[in-house]
């Protein structure tokens, strides 16, 4: 496409700026821009175009107060003036009121639900790359083995069975039948948790020597590490340890046929060393190609998951800002998930470019 | 040495049969000796029969009243299976509510295979209602897509230069969207209409289907019939329809069939959130959803839709694997 041939060109304008275009990163980072407008663009109108308001609640308002509602968000200009509105204030990162919800701003209610989500996500995630990358290793250095074909049934029921079907059942099992594990209460400060002993409930100078114990605060991100968290997690990331076992499965059978194993044989590398250091580094590639649409998945599967356990996370504000008609909500959520996905797509995009220099055309 | 043993006839017969054998029929033949395709094949028809059938022959069991109502209102129970114990129950001795209560949320049993609902339901016939509407969006989405993964995919391929760069990047910076999430905006802006369903996820599933069919035009273009076919003046749109495509058809059915499990999930998906498939229609997605809050007190709610769920994702899950090893050109 762009002109990125090498050797000696006159400094115009247009070919600097072609040159620059013709960078792989640069090139990266401005779709990934143009794409968050692009989003943002198309959820405004859509939004805007369908029926009924954030106003349109089943007690009737009156024309006036309705009126001077609508003229306080801005609601009656024109829509473009609207969007050119949005857009600016959004450059300074101010992402409006929430409608519904008028005693918080949409910043802060993202505020509120994004730490549960993220520590959500990444749990998730760390969770499938390492179970996911290691049984499909396993799998693959057992091909036809007993072990191989327990990681296939396990791969087989990540796939037929969707997280919203495996969350109630391992809530029914676990948390109900067994007991084991709690079903809900995410982030909660009970005398159960781990950590209740530095709670500040139980150590405001209920003891003596209270003044010695260092207390954590209510914010602290620490009291989401629970066991509350191990079935959400667990649901959210079989699905995507199933992929990624298959996956690793595959390319690490292609990798340890390949010459370049058989010359480390040859040349007598240790077993362990060949699979670490050669065959690993091959058959994660396509491993890291997917990580765009994994995370993708992983975020869209947290809706369902923080809707089963109950935990308040920005997939929850999405669902009910979008029923509710609450169009800065929504417009805040699509926002934040948009840029969250885009960059880490463009980051995985980059990071491939550099792994694998092919890549970079 | 059998082939010396041979006579003429049988070795004229052998050669028929190999000239015979074209493409398709290949590619045919190794699906048909793949046996979990086979299998899968067969569970699949069975299932569609059971989602035809089992509404006309339920509905031939169940007795269809009209139950008065204390107010005066006149209520047909057109899809509520009661397992009454005489054909024609006097309906006028029927309280409207000790019957739900006495009918609702039954195990398992010879009246009702797969057990009831909270209203007296028959879970057998919701599953079957379930399997309809959840099959239909996933084969009318998946043409959706197809239709436009096709047109988009060999005209990119097609033509080539600018149009082809400027239709990819388009279809590079929709990948990086979080499609799921604009689906469920326009599910809950626009009422959950049915339709919107079909063409929201078909909208979904087409940007793999058009890169996929870039590929293979780019490559069958290059061929020498399609130049002849240039020479001799055929029109573009000729060349396309009747040259490109069919030459095409053999990885795009193989995504066929990985699609249509996907929109099968995405469809439960939305409905699970209440935002698919609304009452009284019903979908695999909707049942495990209601099943879900009761698991506790009636498992049958949940377990039997959530098994045909499975099943049929697994079924589609073996014939696609079965027909890219059937059709993978890299195999032969």
């Amino acid at each position: 496409m762009s002109n990125s041939s090498h050797g000696l060109r006159d400094l115009s304008i247009l070919n600097i700026i072609s040159s620059i275009l013709g960078n792989y990163f640069i090139r990266k980072i401005l779709v990934g821009l143009v794409t968050i407008w692009v989003v943002i663009t198309v959820t405004f109108f859509i939004m805007r175009l369908a029926p009924g308001g954030p106003f349109t609640g089943e007690r009737q308002l009156d024309p006036a107060v309705l009126a001077n509602l609508r003229h306080s968000y801005g609601l009656d200009l024109p829509l473009w003036k609207q969007y050119a509105m949005y857009m600016l204030n959004l450059l300074h990162g101010d992402l409006g009121p929430s409608l519904k919800d008028t005693t918080f701003t949409v910043k802060e209610l993202l505020g509120i639900g994004l730490p549960n989500s993220i520590l959500l996500g990444l749990l998730a995630l760390a969770n499938a790359l390492i179970f996911g990358v290691s049984i499909g290793t396993l799998a693959a250095l057992h091909h036809n083995g007993w072990q191989d074909y327990t990681v296939m049934f396990i791969a087989i029921v990540g796939i037929i069975c969707p997280s919203f079907v495996l969350a109630p059942l391992l809530t029914l099992v676990f948390g109900v039948n067994w007991g084991i594990l709690p079903v809900a209460g995410f982030g909660s400060h009970s005398p159960e948790h781990w950590l209740y002993f530095f709670s500040p409930e139980y150590q405001h100078g209920s003891h003596w020597w209270s003044f010695m114990i260092p207390t954590i605060p209510k914010e602290s991100i620490l009291w989401a590490f629970d066991k509350h968290l191990i079935l959400p997690v667990i649901s959210l990331s079989l699905p995507v340890i199933a992929m990624l076992a298959r996956l690793t499965r595959g390319s690490m059978i292609e990798v340890m046929n390949a010459n370049y194993i058989r010359t480390a044989r040859a040349k007598g590398l240790s077993e362990r060393r060949i699979i670490v250091k050669h065959a690993l580094k091959g058959a994660l590639l396509p491993v890291v190609s997917v990580l765009g649409p994994l995370i993708a998945g992983i975020t869209t599967g947290s809706v369902v998951i923080e809707k089963i356990y109950n935990i308040s996370g920005v997939g929850r504000y999405f669902v009910d800002g979008a029923l509710n008609r609450d169009y800065t909500l929504v417009l805040g959520t699509v926002v934040l998930y948009s840029a969250l996905l885009i960059s880490l797509n463009t980051i995985v995009d980059i990071t491939y470019g550099y792994i694998d220099p092919r890549i970079k055309k | 040495m059998t082939s010396l043993l041979k006579t003429r006839k049988e070795k004229a017969k052998d050669i028929m049969e190999m000239q015979s054998r074209s493409l398709w029929g290949d590619a045919l033949h190794r699906l048909l000796s793949n046996r979990a395709a086979v299998v899968s094949l067969w569970i699949l028809f069975l299932i569609i029969i059971f989602s035809l059938v089992t509404p006309i022959i339920v509905s031939h069991i169940e007795y269809y009243v009209d139950l008065d109502t204390p107010d005066g209102d006149t209520i047909p129970l057109l899809f509520y299976h009661w397992g009454f114990p005489s054909k024609y129950p006097d309906a006028e001795a029927l309280d409207y509510t000790t019957t739900i209560l006495d009918h609702a949320t039954q195990p398992p049993s010879l009246h009702h295979l797969f057990g009831t609902d909270g209203d007296g339901r028959d879970i057998l016939l919701r599953v079957a209602y379930g399997a309809k509407i959840s099959l239909a969006v996933g084969f009318v989405a998946t043409a959706v897509s197809l239709c436009i993964g096709v047109v988009y995919g060999t005209t990119a391929g097609y033509f080539g230069g600018r149009i082809d760069t400027f239709m990819m990047r388009v279809v590079d910076i929709m990948y990086g969207l979080p499609f799921m999430f604009l689906v469920i905006l326009l599910m809950t802006l626009f009422g959950k209409q049915f339709i919107l369903l079909f063409v929201a996820l078909g909208a979904v599933q087409w940007l793999t289907m058009a890169r996929i069919v870039r590929g293979q035009t780019m490559s069958i273009r290059q061929k020498e019939f399609i130049e002849a076919a240039e020479a001799l003046g055929v029109p573009t749109s000729r060349i396309l329809f009747k040259h490109i495509i069919p030459n095409i058809l053999g990885p795009v059915i193989v995504y066929i069939t990985l699609t249509v499990p996907a929109v099968i999930l995405e469809e439960s998906f939305l409905s699970f959130l209440g935002l698919g498939v609304q009452e009284p229609m019903t979908s695999w997605g909707v049942l495990i959803s209601n099943g879900k809050d009761v698991m506790q007190q009636a498992p049958w709610m949940l377990i039997f839709p959530a098994t045909f769920l499975a099943i049929t994702l697994l079924c589609f899950n073996f014939i696609g694997d079965g027909l890219r090893d059937a059709l993978d050109p890299k195999d032969r």
